[in-house]
């Protein structure tokens, strides 16, 4: 008891308390460090190698279409250009119909805001309670009555709406326009305003954004799963991009008869509706067909940094072995010199 | 009487904390951030969620703030409904009153053992003699008695002890409430228009004492609540800023600079972007306009994006970095508090640290400032020699054969010995140190023969034998205590038998009680044979007892047999039982008698003398002031002069004491006391002399400050008493050489007349309120003059364990060691040489001068005579080293340190290799560390003991305080509180070393990481047209800082460790890292940005071309870049880590855990929160793509490759 009694402020004399607890302490030294230079070049190399043949396995074609028109001033006056195109390889497997913009700033700040995702949730906003963040976009003064904009903000405002029509000859290639939207946003994210069934009494309450050439619950008459704020081509557009040159899907080749295996090489006819004005701002616009792999698209960067970051870790390694070996020489050779002397 | 500690009440916590809180810059900086985000045109982030951070600190420190005040008013309710006895006027009886419902000038009875609730005027006391002891550990952590006086009765009937409280009718005139504990007086005048009485600080119960040893106390109430001086002396904690810390500010400030720079070139870049989109039309496609309808100005929208980048970029100053320092620190703190290195086993005292925010300035030391006593030395004053009349008298200590001094004059008692030999045996073996105590003193055999062979009856009463004990017996403030609770306890021990019968009983026939008569040196030989049988006996039965012990009981005197206990005694916790009878011991034995004594395990003989017998076990002490005068005391002790009783009856104090043989007691009264203070350096009484009735002043004080005060006439008075003082001078300076502490002992004896003329000016001088202080000493120094030398003491005080390794290594550790002491020169020198501060070979360069002027000369003709020797390079490291002493025999220092000196001073000094300053006061102390911190700006540490250092330790950077025999008044000033001089060595080397490595290195790191992370967004704003967007979804970018990575550094802070303890033991000089700040340099601080910056780049720029020209998103390229940050942030903590233990690898793969489990779960569970940027199910779609994998892989390895 006494022992207890004078000891009372002994601390515990736990490895923890004591700062003993069993530590892994690297070590850098010439040892250890030339391992790992080789060790880096090895998996990296062949994960380059790798990378770069499934990226050079992916055909892409593009083809820029923005100067097919001159004179063109704006959005909602359509034209059309007809382009003539050759594939020179064959696209086998899923083909992917993009358009890429450049130039344009779908990363800006105040653009990336202009948006309500209450409205596109399916919630029926009252009518002048429009999200603030989609002014002055929220707004639209029909002759006096102040009616809300449906869908609101600049990014719906500047949908991308030139239509690509794709075809071999007289026949139209198949492209669905779904299936491009991530499933959960089209599932969860984007929802039509009640009754969902009736969209056009859903929207009447609503105007057309101001650039639009037709009303949200026109975007595709055709299938009713893809239309009002559900339309994946919409969807797909509302997912700013990050950077200002970008593209976004445009559609799926469809691989019924025909196509099954692909898109054939061959002679091609691309019938562009140009409405999508980017000439004013420098923009550029291209239509791109793609296949993908399990890398996504082509994209060569990756598989050759890896491989020369591998290889540069190859020559470091091997540089350093060298002076290693040099510095341990002269080393013995003084030491050696020194005992003969 | 009530007391309030509470900050707030009920109502106004949460105004006056949010208050309190807003003045912290941290917090008002958040603030600022989250309102900006409130003004529409500027707002980056949501301005709810940027809020929470915000509200989640202010929330968590106020609910840590609620919790302490909560404590402080549970406490508050306790102590203010604490009852005690108050008088009521109308019955006048005492009644139990709540402490609360106390007013002043109520009278108060407190009772033993209960603490005093208010600062009470002590009118009454239950002891008849009109004093009471308190405790005052409290308010000073001072655990010994202290004595308090009732004013002396003046009202009523003067000399009936009884207190009629309603015949007292004074005023009481006093000080307005200040903090000095220790100061305090005042005046009362009686109602009925008698004299004045002055009243002090012996007359002062403070609040929070406790009454002991007296039944019970009355007395009124002067102070209360908030004003009494243990409310006014109750600080907060101290806050010091550390050096790192002060490093880290104005790195802090580069930030400010560098995200004012960037915040600049965004919104510069912002007006011209927008100033070239505004020409086009179809610009509005990207670039909304403002509400209105129209474009936004291109100077209004830069102007915009300049706060939008503040809020998008404010992690770049390192916010967290103070919060994660604090729980750094406490960590820290608390590693050193558990350091089972640090524990002091004998007193049971583990290391305390009081200051929590200055851990890292431990390794970064480079001066450190010692007081002598009781820092390095034990402060275990043991008497070790006197002389008397010119004689010289060692004592025999623990064993040891006495060093006798050999006088170049012929003393009186020639003995062969070496003049060096005795020198260099100077007694500081450590193994007899802890077995020293006070308490033993072995009389020497020739003094206590002359002093018993020549009666104290016979004598003219001027024989200084004679008066030089009853100096050492009366002429001090110690306390006796007739408490038997001390470890001589021969009276609690009833009956010896049943001790030891249980264990031996057979043996303990043989073992029961022996003492033994014999005369001086011949009988030696029986007992050593006894003592050889019955040991011998002994080791059958009891193997702990080893060869050696017993060779030395057959070997040597019976004094040394003493030595035999040592193995046993130190295992035995202390517990021992002394069986004495003294009955049987004749009156008239001679000076030796051996006794045996039994210990519970029964093999320990003492010698003990007889004179102690009679009394030792009656009284104990508790030392008072210091140290000394018990040592003093106990000496006469065993001499016989026995400090029997202190009394004060109506005013008059007496002292009693005891003679030796039994021969009855003499009673002093106590004219006056003439306490001790450091500016006289004495203190004295003024006594009766009950034998013939004489006026005499005993004074005792250092040997200068009675010197200067002898006698004039004494000079050419007679032979004998010039040669008399001047061999004492030459047996002080030889005391002095080893080591010893001299005190001279003097007397004066006065006439009435003399007498009644000085107390007449005393009594004016007690009375003036005004200069009360300085006409005191003045006074003192009046009365103490034609002093008579009596002799001089020479008390030992030895060097604690492993002091002379410890200064050794802090000195390998490129730290200047400075010993700054109280004691004279040669004491100083010789401790300086003990404990290696000083080595054989080192020159030593004494400045010792009596005026400034002569000073400045001997500064200057040193300082050219070393630059002559080794050239005009002020370097602190010479291979040949150089000590230097400042003492200055005058006693005004102060003024020498004018400034040129100064200079001069600290020009020499630095070149020295160490220094030691003698002589010096508390201030002095203080003023010489300050001098060398100001005008050299280093680092200093002071450590010291007792209230003298204060000062020292309260300028010092880091003040240490050792929790030694001086009281708790260092400590209480200090910031690390530590029982022992030789702990430092691991304190400053190993935890200071890893604390400063520890810090600087996560200092370091949340300036890459918040850099890194903030480059990152800033490049963004190349690519979306300076326009503040972010790709990093919003509560990453609040949390990133806050979860993500905020576990590791911590762990790293509190648990890494750059080299083990043992090398840095090994290698102190280590330590050097610290004192240059190799480890946190201006440029390290930039190399870790650059470091930053191309980690930034890397991550940025591969990922943008990765993804370049693909599907991305936003946020999902911006989720891209997030994860990698993560892992290369993490990662290159873990590079930074030297140790990894489990503790690391759970940190740093939980944080990527939890990183990726909070992504998961909130990308699942919000569809449409947080607009603009709503992350939906991005992390689950990223997370399936190879190309995520890939790039991560490519960038965390070519961004960390350089390392």
């Amino acid at each position: 008891i006494t022992e207890e009694k004078t000891q009372k402020h002994l601390p515990d004399n736990t490895a923890f308390k004591q700062q003993r607890l069993p530590a892994w302490a690297p070590i850098l030294s010439a040892k250890s460090t030339l391992p790992i230079f080789f060790i880096v070049s090895i998996a990296f190399v062949p994960i380059g190698v790798v990378l770069l043949v499934t990226s050079e396995a992916v055909v892409e074609f593009q083809y820029d279409y923005t100067d097919c028109i001159i004179n063109q001033s704006s959005m909602t006056q359509p034209c059309t250009c007809v382009i003539n195109i050759t594939l020179g390889t064959s696209m086998d497997g899923n083909v992917y119909a993009y358009y890429g913009l450049t130039n344009f700033f779908q990363n800006h700040r105040r653009y990336v805001k202009s948006r309500d995702d209450n409205q596109l949730f399916g919630v029926h906003v009252a009518t002048t309670s429009v999200s603030t963040s989609c002014a002055p976009y929220n707004l639209f003064n029909d002759n006096g009555t102040i009616r809300p904009i449906a869908p609101c903000g600049a990014i719906a405002n500047s949908m991308f709406n030139d239509t690509f029509t794709f075809s071999q000859g007289s026949a139209q290639v198949p492209i669905v326009r779904t299936g491009i939207a991530w499933p959960t946003d089209y599932s969860v994210k984007f929802n039509n305003p009640f009754p969902t069934n009736d969209l056009d009494q859903a929207f009447s309450q609503y105007a057309k954004p101001s650039n639009w050439q037709k009303p949200v619950q026109s975007l595709d008459r055709n299938l009713s799963t893809n239309n009002g704020y559900k339309n994946e081509a919409f969807i797909v557009w509302m997912r700013t991009a990050a950077f200002s040159h970008f593209r976004k899907p445009y559609g799926i080749l469809n691989r019924v008869a025909g196509y099954t295996n692909g898109l054939p090489s061959g002679q091609y006819t691309l019938l562009v509706d140009y409405n999508f004005p980017v000439t004013a701002f420098g923009g550029r616009k291209r239509f791109i067909l793609s296949t993908t792999s399990w890398m996504g698209g082509k994209n060569s960067f990756l598989g050759v940094a890896y491989i020369v970051f591998g290889g540069m870790c190859f020559i470091g390694g091997i540089l350093l072995t060298m002076i290693h070996l040099h510095a341990r020489n002269t080393r013995e050779m003084s030491l050696i010199s020194r005992l003969h002397h | 009487n009530k007391v309030q500690t509470t900050k707030y009440t009920v109502l106004s916590f949460l105004p006056k904390n949010l208050f309190e809180q807003f003045h912290r810059f941290a917090n008002c900086y958040f603030v600022f951030i989250v309102l900006l985000n409130f003004v529409p045109q500027v707002g980056a982030i949501q301005p709810f969620v940027s809020m929470a951070p915000v509200i989640v600190i202010l929330f968590i420190q106020a609910v840590k703030d609620l919790f302490e005040d909560y404590g402080r008013y549970k406490s508050d309710v306790e102590i203010n409904s604490a009852e005690c006895f108050v008088l009521k006027s109308s019955d006048d009886k005492y009644h139990k009153m709540k402490w609360s419902d106390l007013q002043v000038g109520d009278i108060v009875r407190v009772v033993c053992n209960s603490v005093i609730p208010a600062d009470i005027l002590l009118l009454h006391s239950s002891d008849p003699d009109g004093i009471c002891f308190i405790e005052t550990s409290n308010l000073d952590g001072e655990s010994n008695l202290k004595q308090r006086m009732v004013v002396p009765k003046h009202w009523g009937d003067v000399n009936n002890h009884e207190f009629y409280p309603k015949e007292f009718k004074s005023i009481i005139e006093c000080q307005t409430p200040n903090n000095e504990i220790y100061k305090f007086h005042g005046n009362m005048i009686p109602a009925n228009g008698g004299e004045k009485i002055s009243v002090n600080n012996s007359n002062l119960l403070l609040r929070g004492c406790v009454i002991r040893n007296t039944d019970y106390v009355e007395g009124i109430v002067l102070y209360a609540g908030h004003e009494t001086k243990a409310m006014l002396n109750n600080n907060g904690p101290r806050y010091k800023r550390s050096k790192l810390e002060r490093r880290m500010n104005t790195d802090v400030i580069y930030c400010v600079v560098l995200l004012l720079v960037m915040c600049l070139i965004g919104s510069v870049g912002n007006g011209i972007w927008a100033s070239n989109m505004s020409n086009i039309e179809q610009a509005e496609l990207f670039i909304p306009n403002e509400e209105n309808g129209e474009a936004l100005n291109p100077a209004l929208s830069g102007f915009y994006m300049f706060w939008t980048m503040v809020i998008l970029l404010q992690v770049l100053i390192p916010i967290s970095l103070y919060v994660s320092m604090e729980i750094v620190k406490w960590g820290q703190v608390h590693m050193i508090n558990s350091d089972i290195d640090l524990y002091h086993k004998e007193t049971d005292t583990p290391i305390r640290c009081r200051a929590l925010n200055i851990t890292e300035d431990l390794g970064q030391i480079q001066y450190v400032f010692s007081d002598k006593t009781g820092t390095l030395t034990e402060n275990k004053m043991i008497f070790r020699r006197c002389t008397i009349g010119g004689v010289d008298y060692p004592h025999a200590a623990n064993g040891e054969s006495p060093i006798t001094f050999l006088l170049p004059n012929a003393g009186p008692k020639p003995v062969n010995a070496d003049d060096e030999n005795a020198v260099k045996s100077a007694p500081n073996s450590p193994a007899a140190s802890r077995r020293a105590r006070e308490t033993d003193v072995t009389p020497d055999p020739v003094l206590y023969e002359k002093l018993i062979s020549t009666p104290y009856s016979t004598f003219a009463c001027n024989e200084a034998i004679w008066d030089f004990f009853i100096n050492l017996a009366i002429c001090n403030t110690v306390v006796i205590s007739n408490d038997s609770d001390d470890s001589v306890t021969a009276s609690t021990t009833p009956d010896p038998y049943s001790v030891s019968t249980s264990i031996i009983p057979s043996l303990f026939l043989l073992s029961t009680i022996f003492v033994l008569s014999f005369a001086k040196i011949e009988p030696l030989y029986v007992t050593n044979q006894f003592f050889s049988s019955f040991y011998n006996v002994r080791m059958q039965s009891y193997p702990i007892l080893n060869q050696q012990s017993t060779a030395t009981s057959v070997k040597e005197s019976p004094l040394e047999s003493k030595d035999l206990q040592s193995p046993i005694f130190t295992s035995k916790n202390g517990m021992r039982h002394e069986i004495i009878q003294h009955q049987q011991l004749p009156s008239t034995c001679p000076p030796f008698i051996l006794l045996i004594t039994l210990f519970p395990f029964q093999q320990i003989s003492t010698p003990v003398l007889n004179t102690k017998l009679n009394t030792k076990p009656k009284f104990s002490y508790h030392d008072s002031e210091s140290p000394d005068e018990a040592a003093l005391v106990y000496a006469a002790h065993a001499y016989g002069c026995v400090l029997a009783h202190r009394s004060s009856h109506g005013g008059k104090e007496s002292v009693t004491i005891t003679l030796p043989d039994g021969g009855g007691k003499l009673e002093f009264e106590v004219l006056h006391k003439l306490p001790f203070d450091s500016t006289r350096k004495r203190m004295s009484v003024i006594v009766r002399d009950p034998r013939n009735g004489q006026i005499t002043l005993y004074c005792k004080g250092a040997d200068s400050a009675i010197l200067s005060a002898l006698r004039r006439d004494q000079q050419d008075d007679s032979n004998n008493s010039t040669d008399i003082i001047n061999r004492t001078k030459q047996y002080l300076d030889k005391y002095g050489r080893v080591g010893l502490r001299t005190l001279c002992i003097s007397k004066r004896v006065l006439t009435e007349a003399e007498y009644s003329e000085w107390e007449q000016l005393h009594r004016a001088a007690e009375r003036d309120l005004e200069n009360r202080d300085q006409m005191m000493i003045n006074s003192f120094v009046r009365m103490e003059d034609n002093l008579e030398l009596l002799g001089a003491t020479g008390i030992e005080d030895r060097l604690q364990d492993g002091v002379p390794e410890t200064i050794e290594a802090l000195r390998q550790a490129g730290i200047q060691v400075w010993v700054v002491t109280g004691d004279k020169r040669e004491t100083a020198t010789n401790i300086g040489r003990s404990c290696r501060l000083i080595h054989q070979n080192d020159e030593v360069i004494e400045l010792i001068t009596e005026t400034p002027e002569a000073l400045s000369e001997l500064l200057d003709t040193t300082i050219s005579s070393q630059d002559n020797k080794r050239g005009k390079l002020p370097e602190i490291q010479h291979q040949t080293t150089l000590d230097f002493v400042l003492g200055t025999g005058n006693r005004d220092q102060p003024d020498t340190l004018v400034k040129e000196i100064a200079d001069k001073f600290v020009l020499l000094a630095r070149r020295c290799r160490s220094v030691l300053c003698c002589r010096a006061t508390p201030l002095q102390k203080g003023m010489v560390l300050k001098l060398i911190k100001d005008k050299l700006h280093v680092m200093t540490l002071a450590i010291g003991d007792g209230a003298n250092d204060v000062s020292m330790i309260q300028v010092a950077d880091i003040g240490v305080g050792l929790s030694g025999q001086e009281g708790m008044q260092a400590v209480m000033s200090s910031d690390y509180a530590l029982a022992q001089f030789r702990f430092l060595k691991k304190l400053l080397l190993v935890h200071g070393h890893w604390n400063y490595a520890r810090l600087a290195s996560m200092v370091l790191y949340f300036f890459y990481k918040n850099a890194a992370f903030v480059f990152l967004i800033f490049w963004f704003q190349i690519l979306c047209g300076f326009s503040g967007g972010n790709m990093i979804e919003q509560s990453y970018l609040l949390i990133f800082n806050l979860i993500f990575t905020s576990v590791p550094p911590l762990v790293n802070g509190v648990l890494d460790k750059d080299i083990d303890a043992a090398t840095l033991l090994k290698k102190p000089e280590l330590y050097m890292q610290g004192i240059k700040d190799e480890l946190y340099l201006q440029r390290t601080f930039w190399i870790n940005m650059l470091d930053a910056l191309y980690q930034s780049l890397i991550i940025f720029f591969f990922l943008y071309v990765i993804y370049l020209d693909t599907e991305v998103g936003l946020i999902e390229w911006g989720t891209v870049v997030t994860t990698a940050a993560v892992f290369v942030i993490l990662i290159h903590l873990g590079i930074e880590t030297k140790t990894w233990t489990w503790i690391h690898w759970v940190c740093q793969i939980g944080s990527v855990l939890v990183f990726f489990a909070y992504s998961l779960i909130y990308n699942i569970v919000c569809a449409t929160c947080l607009p603009p940027s709503n992350p939906y199910f991005v992390m689950e779609r990223v997370i399936q793509t190879g190309q995520f994998w890939f790039s991560i892989l490519l960038v965390t390895a070519v961004a960390l490759f350089p390392r």
